[in-house]
């Protein structure tokens, strides 16, 4: 049996080490939403939405100088190499499709922003570059209003090139560091680079700290699990299962083809804390028995016997609510599935089986069991005082109590919003460099990387006619007046601008012509690489340019562009929703929305069902579920409360919250339930389960909490939003286990004598 | 009392955005009346309590005028609207897209007595009010070589029309003062008329670029603004122009007249300027600046914040209330 889970263990160890972290922009994204459907057809024309800003700016705050322009020039040739990037689509200053034009005495005059010959070192060349930016109006999209930035942007491809494999986004994300900032930062110039690639590589570099979280959380817990067990071999004992337990979770990983993705890195963590949770009331029950007498070995089969169903039963029943987590259409939350449920499913071997065969080893000296017998009675006074929550008077009071804050936390909980609820990009701090970056390109530029874009699809050559062109402008105009707009751009607004420029700029001219050839004369004009038309002009994005992605400001424009899109819609022109971030950012909202309930329902339905089948009584199952659901709106609540909006990494979290919480009820009442069965009273029922399994419960609550508490600490924002709110779980399931269960648990069994 | 709203497809669209949209004339009577893109049109007493009415079409509106309670404005289309509440409501007068050209002006000498002129030598008139209109061709705004070749032609009517429509610049700015109305317009059309637009005297000017507004001042000077940043200045009767170095290259759009000796003119990327008409004459200029172009000693560049052009504009005490690409925007003078 060691012999087994020896190779075993080796063998996913093996594979563990060949894990990698593995992060895809796809994988964040419902592909099966209909925006992502709109998204996925055409991203082939309009590039998607994983674009790649950089930002060079000069410290002393002017740009004109031949070290900028030298840095710059560089910049803009590094970026157009790093492999990935889509190099048609690279644009800068020094691109040749950044040209001005001028109207002069009969006509257009025009050439490349900086001309072929352009000496950096000569001022008058600089100075006309000046000019030509003014000329060529690119000021506050390539070149900042202060003129301090200049802007490169590129756009990622889907499959690397080199390889005809998907994309590594974080070795894009780690050349985007060290070849363009690494290089090209120093004292004269900074380099600031945003995008979903950068951010996703800055959210794996954060990541790394789990591992010294993870190191932390041993720590504390071998500490605690000694001065619970008081004994270095039952302390080594359920930590190196838990630690085994991972291994295998990780290795398992590898087996069935999944990297691990930063945004679930937290995973193997989870299951850590969970297996020891667990391996302590196996220590528990063997050291309670221990200190009665019972030699070892017959102590951990026994431990082993009587541990094996509700242990079992709540492994299983964390195993299938994560696996409920599946039912959400989104790859990274599948993913979160898929590692977790796993992840727990192991812990049935290693720590219900593994755990106690190991534990059948142990030799424990004398002085031990009176150690561990006087803890025991020294603890049984404490849970006399305890047990009076299931006295009829005090047990009234907690449900009435309870019933207070369940009413209290609903309301509340009903204000949660969905999405991300600030600036920047949610999964990091807002002082993080990402997060500072993208704040200093949207304070310094006109663009920002908050737009959606609604796909007009119609006819082939459709931008020839006036009519289909007009709809669109009227279309783009009600857009730009919805609030939370900022500007607008599509195919029709730069038709409006060419045909004025063909009428000596006269913006009077800024009018789309009734003539078909005057049209076609501007449409030529606007190349499709500008992403406002595809090759044929059936389908010509409107780009809308927001203030910001909070979760009401997308659900406004989202619900305006329906709205708007009924009066103009035809047969033959269609306002799809959605591309660009935001797109992706609206489908994910409503995506994660649509699955809050459903995921609910079936982790309750799933506890439910297990609870029923192993306690075989409503009654025990009430006792155990009802808190569970208090404890979950509480949560809710505490997410209104502290500004963390549902979004994909919060959303699992109520599931896995449910889940763990589960474990204190089912061992509880899983010793009341037997107790009552023999006639004892709920209250001394109760009693009897505390001395056995109580301190337990505490003990693991406790650790659980203490534990997932260092997220806190996390330099990633999402690791720390779902710290506080797995540590409120943690303790709250808990004390809704030891307080909560045993009042309700009483007022269900009022028949019950009393003794 | 029963207020019944017809909605039409074509009226004017409220928005919300309304005064930071492209706007493109404004006028002045017992109110302002301004006018811009999609059949916006705003009118108000002061700046703070514009407000946008309905009209009934979407097309950009280019030029508004009033007289006295009657106002017209005029755009794209070829569609001119009429208000005879000074611009609460409006009828169209006219309108035929099929001419795929706009009307650029509108000038009314008096409540029945109008003129709107547009590209490619669109020109009609009314003496009704606007009741009728009707169209006129002035082959006497064209230069000489032009009018030559015209007349080799007369004998075919049909050819000569068709040649005559095609050789015919756009009209682009109307001004009236002192029973003299003038026009200005494309490839070099700088005009007079002394018979309300019946017959014109083209204006020798050796600039063959864009005109886009020509006005004669309070004190009997003639200016006239146009493409690359060009002011000329008539002398000698309009015999011969003076061009004013402005060290402008962009378009300027209007002159407007100030309280005092200075006038004001608009342009593209928010270039504003004020000259001073007592300078105008002095041969002298500012310091070059850095591309070794000095402006002359009677303009001055009025710094702003904008970056889009200006239309025109109205002084009203120390500021300009312009209408700009922007939409409306106050602009401090001193």
């Amino acid at each position: 049996m060691i012999a087994f889970f020896s190779l075993v263990t080796l063998f996913l160890l093996y594979n563990a080490a060949q894990l990698k972290l593995d992060a895809g922009f796809e994988k964040n994204i419902p592909l099966n939403h209909e925006y992502m459907q709109t998204y996925m057809k055409h991203r082939q024309d309009f590039g998607g939405a994983n674009n790649v800003l950089v930002s060079v700016c000069d410290k002393q705050g002017n740009i004109f100088n031949q070290n900028f322009f030298d840095t710059f020039k560089n910049v803009h040739d590094q970026v157009f190499f790093i492999n990935g990037v889509n190099r048609s689509l690279v644009t800068s200053l020094f691109s040749p499709s950044t040209r001005f034009t001028e109207i002069v005495e009969g006509g257009f005059s025009g050439g490349p922003v900086i001309p072929a010959d352009f000496n950096s070192s000569d001022p008058a060349a600089l100075d006309l570059v000046r000019k030509n930016i003014d000329k060529a109006g690119i000021l506050g999209r390539q070149v900042s209003s202060d003129f301090s930035c200049a802007m490169i942007t590129a756009q990622l491809l889907d499959i690397d090139p080199e390889t005809g494999l998907p994309l590594d986004t974080l070795a894009i994300a780690q050349d985007l560091e060290t070849q363009l900032r690494g290089l090209y930062e120093n004292e004269a110039t900074s380099v600031h680079i945003i995008g979903f690639a950068k951010m996703i590589g800055d959210v794996a570099e954060g990541a790394k700290d789990v591992l010294l979280f993870f190191a932390i959380a041993i720590a504390i817990t071998a500490i605690m699990v000694f001065f619970f067990s008081k004994s270095i071999m039952l302390t080594f004992l359920p930590l190196f299962c838990s630690i085994v337990a991972v291994i295998w979770q990780l290795g398992l990983l590898t087996l069935l083809g999944f990297g691990l993705d930063p945004m679930s890195i937290l995973v193997p963590f989870l299951v850590f804390a969970i297996g020891v949770s667990h391996g302590v009331q196996m220590i528990n029950a063997v050291g309670k028995k221990v200190s009665a007498g019972m030699n070892v070995k017959l102590a951990s089969q026994f431990a082993f016997r009587s541990l094996l169903i509700p242990g079992g039963i709540a492994l299983l029943s964390d195993t299938v609510g994560f696996m409920t987590l599946l039912v959400i259409d989104i790859g990274i939350i599948r993913e979160l599935a898929i590692t977790a449920s796993m992840g727990v499913a192991v812990i049935i071997l290693t720590n219900l089986l593994l755990l106690p065969v190991l534990m059948s080893y142990v030799k424990v000296s004398d002085k031990y069991k009176a150690k561990f017998a006087e803890a025991s009675d020294k603890h049984a006074k404490t849970w006399e005082i305890v047990s009076k929550c299931a006295s009829p008077k005090v047990a009234t009071i907690i449900v009435a109590v309870t019933a207070v804050l369940f009413v209290f936390g609903f309301i509340q909980s009903q204000k949660m919003k969905i999405g991300d609820l600030h600036a920047g990009a949610p999964a990091l701090h807002e002082e993080s460099r990402y997060n500072q970056d993208t704040f200093l390109i949207t304070d310094k530029f006109e663009i920002t990387v908050d737009y959606i874009s609604v796909i007009v699809e119609t006819k082939v050559d459709a931008c020839t006619e006036f009519e289909y062109m007009t709809t669109m402008d009227e279309f783009q105009w009600k857009m730009e007046n919805v609030e939370g707009v900022q500007s607008t751009i599509s195919l029709a607004s730069v038709a409006k601008q060419v045909n004025a420029g063909y009428n000596e700029g006269n913006p009077k001219w800024e009018v789309l012509p009734r003539n078909q050839a005057t049209m076609v004369q501007a449409i030529s004009r606007i190349p499709t690489s500008t992403g406002l038309l595809n090759r044929n002009c059936s389908v010509m994005p409107i780009i809308l340019f927001m203030q910001d992605h909070k979760a009401e400001t997308i659900e406004r424009i989202v619900s305006a562009v329906k709205e708007v899109s009924q009066e103009y819609a035809t047969d033959d022109m269609q306002f799809k929703l959605a591309s660009g971030p935001v797109g992706v950012m609206a489908a994910t909202n409503e995506a994660v929305k649509e699955s809050q309930d459903p995921m609910l329902y079936y982790v309750f339905g799933a506890v439910i069902i297990l609870c029923l089948i192993s306690f075989r009584s409503l009654r025990a199952t009430l006792a155990v579920v009802i808190p569970l659901y208090v404890v979950s709106v509480l949560a809710q609540a505490l997410m209104t409360y502290l500004d963390i909006g549902l979004t994909v990494s919060t959303l699992p979290v109520i599931a896995l919250g449910v889940g763990i919480g589960v474990d204190y009820g089912i061992y509880i009442l899983s010793t009341m339930n037997i107790k009552l069965r023999e006639g004892l009273s709920v209250q001394a029922a109760y009693l009897e389960a505390l001395k056995e399994r109580g301190s337990a419960v505490l003990f693991t609550g406790i650790t659980l909490a203490i534990g997932v508490s260092t997220w806190v600490f996390s330099s990633l924002k999402f690791q720390m939003d779902m710290g506080i709110l797995l540590t409120f779980m943690f303790i709250v399931n808990m004390l809704g286990a030891i307080i909560v269960l045993p009042a309700i648990a009483r007022l269900l069994w009022f028949r019950s004598v009393e003794k | 009392m029963v207020f019944s709203a017809i909605v039409s497809a074509n009226n004017s669209y409220q928005a919300p955005l309304v005064k930071e949209s492209l706007l493109l004339d404004i006028a002045i009577g017992d109110n302002i009346l301004i006018v811009g893109e999609r059949g916006h049109v705003l009118t108000g007493t002061t700046e703070q309590n514009l407000t946008q009415v309905i009209v009934p079409t979407k097309t950009t509106l280019t030029a508004v005028t009033l007289f006295a309670q009657n106002a017209w404005a005029v755009g794209h289309d070829a569609s001119i609207l009429h208000s005879s509440d000074a611009g609460q409501t409006w009828q169209l007068q006219l309108s035929m897209p099929e001419l795929d050209r706009p009307f650029l002006d509108v000038f009314f000498m008096d409540e029945n007595t109008g003129v709107a002129v547009g590209a490619y030598g669109l020109f009609y008139r009314t003496i009704d009010g606007g009741t009728t209109w009707q169209k006129e061709l002035h082959a006497s705004v064209l230069p000489q070589d032009d009018i030559d070749y015209l007349d080799s032609i007369k004998d075919e009517p049909e050819f000569y029309q068709d040649e005559l429509s095609f050789i015919l610049p756009h009209f682009n700015r109307l001004s009236y003062a002192n029973g003299k109305l003038y026009m200005a317009g494309e490839a070099g059309l700088l005009a007079v008329s002394t018979d309300f637009g019946r017959s014109w005297k083209r204006f020798d000017i050796a600039y063959n670029g864009s005109f886009f507004d020509i006005q004669e001042t309070k004190n009997g000077q003639l200016f006239a603004v146009g493409l690359r940043g060009n002011i000329f200045l008539a002398n000698d009767d309009s015999k011969k122009w003076d061009k004013l170095q402005t060290c402008v290259t962009t378009s300027l759009n209007s002159i407007v007249l100030g309280n005092d000796k200075n006038i004001y003119i608009t342009g593209n990327n928010g270039v504003l300027l004020s000259l001073d008409q007592t300078k105008v004459s002095v041969n002298e200029y500012h310091p070059a600046n850095d591309e070794g172009c000095a402006i002359h000693i009677s303009i001055k560049k009025l710094k702003n914040n904008l970056s889009d052009s200006i239309l025109n504009g109205l002084v009203i005490n120390d500021a300009m209330l312009a209408v700009t690409a922007s939409g409306i925007k106050q602009i401090e003078l001193k």
